[in-house]
């Protein structure tokens, strides 16, 4: 018997052998994407092609079981390579790149053309955003992942035939106004975005703000501001802690008492002069230095380690962390060092944890652990092995529909879009696909193409471009007046801006991985958006462009209203945990619909 | 993103097509031609028989990349004189805020119609600055004074 | 290893985890030893989740002897042709060791034959046994011996695109915490026939209620012989089910042999309706083409779903936390359900 029996048993000798020819894309090779080629190379793929931009770190490796202790540090797309050869059995050619899947340059049109399917196994909106935008332009189809603890989901993507990724509207983080942070915080997060982002970067991270560009710090707190008359007294404060940061070269011992002095007692003494602010409640209390600084000194004297990841401190222990983490990074920056936080830099971590805590303590906030400060402050996403299994597994599950029928069309109706969501009475729940959302405006407003210019982009002239767009696509004949927006928003030509037309491609910076937006005037034309890419001659492809179905006043959709219905984000993008309940009473009501009683079973009424 | 770009456009387009008289808006120029349609420059001019009539206001619209999920941020210059005005000459009005009155379908006429407005009636319960704020409450007559002043160097504004 | 506490190595190796499930869960893991009985796909798969989860020993016991077809999904074998024919688990031992090197992995290639029959006290040294791809008259010979020993029993098995999980846990008692729901829950209360809430302690500041579960099993061998379907599921439900349910049962009653014989499978598959009260209609001749086909086949995309749940119900189980599998999953690849019935 052969090693490919059983493959050849469930998928049949034809679907298999599509499989053993075909070339597909692995997005990402952390969490997902580990398991994820593991399942791939045992379903027999022929040429798999693995991209990530990171390297390994500890915390990795209680899930990414194809690293070891000896590969932190290592690039993960390499290193998982070497890892799984030794379970190549059915010799997959397997092609690593380590580099961000953004980069043109890298990873150019031509390079995308050769894949028949991509899997993404990826941690983050941007990457996802633009891998699902490049399957739109080729045609690919693409196969969403994302976990976040115990929950996780794929969904197939058949360009221009199922939802994409963009076709729901996806949660971004969420940010804090200024004078919550600065003046009146009242939760944990609070006090550590003042810590990590304000008071650790205005002191010892040279790379985001210095006294020289005060200016541009001014400028920045002043476009968050929205709700604030005590600007002024930031200002302040921040030209206080800028003036403090000079006195750094001067050493720890001057220099921490110093600090702690300001942030911990007169900031807050001012801030509580302004009574506005307090009508409400909330008044903050001022550390009792003159009462814990003898205490401190002793305390240093005996050099105890007080570092303990999840016990809750006291206002005393976290002044000693501060103390000690401060001294370190104190040193650190005198030597000319560059300090940046980072959650797995334990003296950047301990400084912004005892800070946070302090200024907790001061606002009779709850006070946290460090093992719960680095979750806040390092965007810390629980992730299990498990998980990630069950949907690397649903992964490769749900793309077989494409090889058996080598047709969007007939994929579309046997696939899901599947969730992990753990219940008494199961463990998954599926949903057939849905068609793309009229209104989304990356798969069906507008068309997408790749249009083709030699290298020597600056032969080609704007009005050149312009007669060629406008006899390809019979706007001309329609009598449609045309704009064109390159890259994300710079408008080169429209009715109203002609001062272009002379301009080689070249000077107005359009060349080769640059994306021209087509879009008229008047009507209901889709918009058409073509990728540009190096080929012999300037060429366009042939794409017939649909009329849109009328709408009326079609903005109305809120995309923030539909944010806030129940999303929530994962490590790896979203999922609409409310929506599910509503899909699978949908598919019940489908099923319904030929029957005679709707009775729901005890257990589902009952679901915890 | 795509939304983002669509939107902008359309936003040109509209304003093209119909914008109220006396006021202007367009994106301004980047360093290769073309035109930046995430910053706009527009000018306010203030409403008749208004202590504001004289002048022509200028305002700076950055649209953000999540735009038009969330509002564009619309500012005065910097020290401009207004009760709901931040020393930095960022307007406090309730449309442009995402968690108060923003929604995606409010276009940039509603806006500038929203601030001309706001010009000749202040909202007194969210100051944004002392000086106007104070003397808006409390001394009229330098409140008025300072207004007419500022009109005038404002009078005939325009860009460029 | 005795300390009541994590040591710092370990909250930094563990930190993702942690972060889910809590110090609490992971000191229960650390103290937990398992017997695993058959390293097949879905076994290698769910060692794998759990060694990397960090529980504190895994015994491998399985006498079987490398085949070619093996290489179809068992990443743990060596790359190497002339190991055919050769013990399984001394040849994949060190791939499992160095997954973490914080858990003691053994290994037993006696048959379970010879185990169960000679020494039945062998079992006593583990606090949990899971058995996968084994047939009906040992698992019944399993579970009696866990009933008596107390031990609770995980049965697992793969056919292609198609798995179950069977549970026997006998008697389990778990807290969790919920949002709370637009009622309140009520102590007293039955999630299904054998998962009662007994306890419910509301928190009205966090909006929270920690609720008791009580989680009664009932031995394998009447799983089998159920007459619960029809009492859990609806009309249109019944209707719906998965044909994979009794054709899996089907499979129970068969040798693993290589070729399966349709007319055999589907009258087993019969039976199985009739014993389990479904209409004999929901056995199509696609579900039983594709079990005739992939019946006692390894497909790694399954064994990687299965294994999964089964190491992260294992892991719930341990950790007290949350209410684990009562009493049979089904993983059905074709309509991408996995649904869990109480027999």
């Amino acid at each position: 018997m052969s090693k490919d029996l059983y493959l050849k048993k469930i998928l049949g000798e034809e679907r298999f052998s599509l499989i053993r020819g075909s070339t597909v894309l692995m997005v990402g090779a952390g969490g997902i994407g580990c398991e994820l080629l593991k399942d791939l190379m045992l379903t027999g793929y022929g040429e798999i092609h693995i991209v990530d931009l990171d390297t390994i770190t500890l915390s990795n490796l209680n899930r990414q079981f194809l690293f070891r202790q000896k590969d932190i540090d290592k690039s993960k797309a390499l290193t998982v390579v070497k890892s799984v050869s030794k379970f190549n059995y059915f010799d997959s050619k397997l092609v690593p790149h380590h580099g961000n899947i953004m980069d043109t340059s890298m990873f150019p049109m031509s390079w995308w053309s050769q894949f028949d399917y991509i899997y993404n196994a990826l941690d983050n909106l941007e990457a996802r955003r633009y891998v699902n935008r490049m399957a739109l332009y080729l045609k690919i189809p693409l196969m969403e992942s994302g976990t976040t603890g115990y929950e996780g989901q794929v969904q197939p993507i058949y360009p221009y035939r199922s939802e994409c990724f963009e076709c729901q509207a996806k949660v971004t983080p969420t940010t804090y106004p200024v004078c919550t942070i600065r003046s009146t915080p009242s939760k944990p997060v609070h006090s550590i975005t003042w810590a990590k982002e304000f008071l650790f970067q205005q002191l010892y991270d040279d790379s985001t703000s210095s006294a020289t560009d005060a200016e541009e710090s001014r400028k920045q707190l002043e476009k968050e501001t929205d709700d604030s008359a005590e600007i002024e007294h930031m200002l302040r404060e921040t030209n206080e802690l800028n003036d403090l940061k000079s006195h750094i070269a001067g050493g720890a011992d001057v220099f921490l008492p110093e600090l702690v002095e300001k942030i911990f007692v007169r900031d807050i003494e001012r801030l509580l002069e302004i009574e506005s602010l307090w009508k409400h409640g909330g008044r903050p209390v001022p550390l009792d230095w003159s009462q814990l600084k003898p205490q401190l000194d002793s305390l240093l004297l005996t050099s105890t380690d007080l570092v303990d990841e999840t016990k809750v401190q006291t206002p005393l222990e976290n002044l000693y962390v501060l103390w000690k983490s401060g001294e370190k990074l104190v040193k650190r920056v005198v030597s000319g060092e560059p300090v940046v936080f980072d959650k797995d830099d334990e003296d950047t971590l301990d400084f912004v944890v005892a800070a946070s805590n302090l200024r907790s303590h001061i606002f009779g906030i709850e006070v946290k652990s460090k093992f719960d400060i680095k979750q806040i402050a390092g965007n810390i996403i629980p992730a299990i092995a498990t998980t990630n299994a069950i949907i690397s597994g649903l992964s490769v599950m749900e793309s077989l529909e494409y090889y058996k029928a080598k047709d969007s069309q007939a994929a579309f109706s046997n696939s899901s879009t599947v969730f992990v969501s753990i219940k008494p009475n199961k463990y998954l729940m599926g949903a057939g696909l849905v068609e793309q959302n009229s209104s989304c405006a990356s798969c069906f407003k507008v068309a997408r193409g790749v249009m083709e210019l030699p290298e020597t982009s600056g032969d080609l002239k704007l009005g050149e471009l312009l007669e060629g767009l406008r006899q390809t696509y019979d706007y001309e004949d329609d009598h449609y007046e045309i704009s064109i927006i390159s890259g994300d928003s710079r408008l080169i030509y429209d009715i109203d801006f002609e001062d272009n037309i002379p301009c080689g491609l070249d000077e107005l910076g359009i060349g080769i991985g640059s994306t021209l937006l087509i879009q008229v005037d008047e009507g209901d034309l889709q918009g058409l958006e073509l990728y540009i890419s190096k080929g012999k001659e300037f060429k366009l492809p042939q794409i017939q462009l649909r009329e849109l179905p009328k709408t009326i006043s079609e903005p109305e959709k809120s995309e923030a209203e539909v944010e806030k219905d129940g999303e929530v984000v994962f490590d790896d993008g979203v999922i609409e945990i409310e929506e599910i309940e509503e899909i699978e009473e949908i598919e019940d009501i489908r099923e319904t619909a030929t029957k005679l009683s709707s009775q729901e079973p005890p257990t589902k009424k009952q679901r915890l | 993103m795509s939304l983002t770009k669509i939107r902008l456009q359309e936003e040109r387009k509209l304003w093209r097509k119909d914008h109220p008289f006396g006021f202007f808006a367009k994106p301004v120029k980047t360093a290769d031609g073309s035109l930046d349609l995430t910053t706009w420059k527009a000018g306010i001019p203030g409403r008749d028989n208004t202590l504001w009539a004289e002048g022509t206001y200028p305002v700076t619209i950055t649209f953000p990349d999540e735009y038009p999920s969330k509002p564009p941020k619309v500012k005065f210059p910097a020290g401009f004189y207004h009760p709901n005005v931040y020393p930095s000459g960022t307007i406090c009005l309730s449309i442009l805020n995402e968690e108060q009155d923003w929604r995606p379908a409010i276009t940039l006429k509603q806006i500038v119609l929203g601030i001309q407005e706001l010009l000749g009636n202040p909202n007194p319960d969210s100051p944004a600055q002392e000086p106007a704020w104070r003397a808006f409450a409390k001394d009229k007559v330098t409140y008025e004074k300072k207004i007419k002043e500022q009109a005038k160097r404002y009078v005939n504004y325009s860009f460029n | 290893m005795t300390s009541e506490e994590l040591s710092r190595d370990e909250i930094a190796l563990y930190d993702r985890q942690i972060r889910l499930w809590g110090i609490a869960t992971q000191l229960r893991l650390r103290s937990a030893r398992l017997l695993l009985i058959n390293l097949g796909s879905v076994g290698m798969e769910a060692v794998k989740n759990l060694v990397l989860g960090g529980v504190n020993s895994i015994e491998l016991m399985d006498n079987s002897t490398i085949k070619s077809e093996d290489y179809g999904a068992q990443f743990f074998l060596p790359k190497d042709d002339s190991k055919i024919g050769e013990l399984k688990l001394p040849n994949v031992v060190d791939s499992i060791k160095e997954l973490n090197d914080r858990v003691e992995i053994n290994i037993n290639t006696k048959s379970f034959d010879t185990v169960i029959q000679g020494d039945p006290s062998y079992f006593k040294k583990f606090d949990l046994i899971i058995a996968t791809e084994i047939q009906k008259p040992d698992t019944f010979k399993l579970n009696e011996l866990t009933r008596e020993l107390n031990l609770p029993l995980y049965i697992a098995g793969t056919h292609g695109m198609f798995g179950y999980i069977i549970t026997d846990l006998i008697d389990n008692i778990n807290e969790t915490e919920k949002d709370m729901g637009n009622q309140p829950r009520k102590a007293n209360t039955k999630l299904n026939l054998n998962k009662t809430i007994i306890k419910v302690e509301s928190n009205e500041s966090t909006n929270k209620e920690l609720i008791t579960i009580h989680d009664s099993y009932r031995p394998i061998k009447e799983i089998f012989s159920s007459k619960l379907l029809p009492e859990q599921l609806n009309k249109r439900q019944l209707k719906r089910l998965s044909p994979s349910l009794p054709l899996i049962f089907a499979l129970f009653e068969l040798q693993r042999v290589s070729d399966i014989n349709a007319e055999t499978l589907k009258s087993h598959a019969l039976k199985a309706c009739e014993e389990l009260g479904v209409n004999p209609d929901i056995i199509t001749d696609e579900y039983l083409k594709l079990f005739v086909d992939q019946g006692f086949t390894e497909f790694a995309p399954t064994s990687a779903i299965l294994g999964g749940c089964l190491a992260q119900d294992i892991i719930q189980f341990l950790s007290k936390k949350e209410s684990p599998i009562n009493n049979v999953l089904i993983f059905d690849g074709l309509r991408s359900e996995m649904p869990i019935y109480t027999l």
